[in-house]
Formats: structure tokens, sequence, C-alpha cells
């Protein structure tokens, strides 16, 4: 296989991870498969400058988060979700209180300030190291830090999960008997 | 040093619960999106870059 058949590939390979981190990022489904798009050209047309050994992941997380600043800069606003679409749309679960209750959490997710649910979604979802994240991001490790950490106590409020036993108030306990292995967060 | 997180690692201030609570949610609602069927909009850009690059 040529580089240039090994570059196709592996980019191709990360595509699915690339639209969950934008979907993170924009909240519309729309929006977030342009971001992926536009990556994806921009990727391709510099991929002489991506080294070999690297962390591709990384570097295609880069890419579009500066993409989705650099349009968000321009527009001033973030695209809203005004049908509910992106909710809805996020998981799919068995039953319906396994559904409710991620929706219930993608919506708290949604309601984080941008810069602390990049963070929380490139060190707890993606599989970066605080140190890769903080690349991705551009800033110290010890900033994504604490943005992890006032994301995930934001989300503990708003999820009002009980401090003793970890469960959540009403339906967001459900999804976690859904056979889902804890996290790295 | 690679600094990466681990399971059942909470930071200060935050009970372990709380973490897995959230930690199981985060990547349930990852994978979720990751699994969706993909549009064919980005195969058929990939494969369009690379036959403009052969030709």
């Amino acid at each position: 296989m040529s580089g240039q058949d090994r570059f196709h590939a592996d980019l191709a390979a990360q595509i699915p991870t690339l639209r969950a981190f934008a979907r993170t990022l924009s909240r519309d489904a729309s929006h977030a498969d342009d971001l992926v798009q536009e990556t994806l050209l921009k990727a391709w047309s510099n991929r002489d400058r991506f080294q070999a050994g690297t962390n591709l992941r990384a570097w295609l997380f880069t890419i579009l988060r500066n993409t989705f600043y650099s349009e968000f800069r321009k527009r001033r606003r973030e695209v809203e979700d005004v049908d509910g679409a992106y909710v809805g749309r996020l998981a799919e679960k068995p039953s319906q209180d396994d559904r409710m209750a991620l929706n219930d959490f993608a919506s708290a997710l949604a309601e984080l300030p941008v810069d602390q649910r990049e963070a929380l979604v490139l060190v707890g979802a993606t599989g970066l190291s605080y140190e890769e994240a903080a690349q991705v991001v551009g800033c110290a490790v010890g900033t994504v830090k604490s943005r992890v950490s006032r994301a995930r106590a934001r989300l503990t409020e708003m999820l009002s999960i009980d401090d003793q036993t970890g469960e959540a108030d009403g339906k967001v306990a459900a999804a976690l008997g859904a056979a889902i292995a804890p996290g790295t967060v | 040093m690679n600094d990466k997180p681990r399971s059942g690692q909470a930071p200060a201030g935050e009970t372990p619960a709380a973490d897995d609570h959230i930690a199981a949610n985060l990547r349930n609602l990852f994978k979720g999106m990751e699994q969706e069927e993909l549009p064919e909009r980005f195969r058929a850009l990939l494969e369009e870059l690379a036959k403009k690059e052969k030709t």
C-alpha cells in the first residue's frame, strides 16, 4: 500500500470519531457534517504536513476545531438546535427509559460552555491524553484539567447525581444498566 | 509524561460515584454517535480526492 493509500485509509477510519466530535462541538448535525467534510479536505491538501507516526486523530481534531472556531468567530454565534433534532438522534438505546436517560445527559452536555464540552469529550470520549487534548485545544495541560473538572462538576449538578450513591434523579441511572463499561474520565 | 486519566479516577472535589456516572454516559453517548451510519458524501469525497491525485 502506498503512503497515499495508507493516508486515505487512515483518514476514512477516523471519520466516525471526527463526526462525533463535530457533533459535540456544533450541536447541529448538518453543520457537524459540513465541518467533517471541510476537515477532510484540509487534511488531504495538507497531508504532507502530517508527521507519520504521530497521532492522526489529534491532528484531525485540531483541524476540525480550528475550522469550527474560525466559523464561530465569523458568525459570532453558534447554530442552535432549534428543533431538538440533535438530541433526538444522539443515541438509540434498547428501551425508552435508557434513551430518555441518554437524552438527558446529551441535553446537559449541550448546555456546557463549548470550551468545557470539548475538553471533556476529548479526554473522556476520544481516548486522548490530557497532553494530547491540550495540544489540540492549544492551551496548557492544567487548563484542560480545569475545564474537565468544571465540566464534570456542572454535569453532576445539572443531572442531580447523588454524591454518595452515584445515582441520578430519575432517568439517567437507567442508562448505566445498559451494560456500558465504566469509562476513563 | 503521559498524563492519561484512568478509570475510577475522580478529580479533587468530585466523588468517584459521580465520576463513573458521567464517564459511562459520556462514552455511551459518543459511541452511539460513532456507530451511526455515515453519509455517502464522505466516502465519495475521499474517493474523488484520491482519483484527482492519480490523474
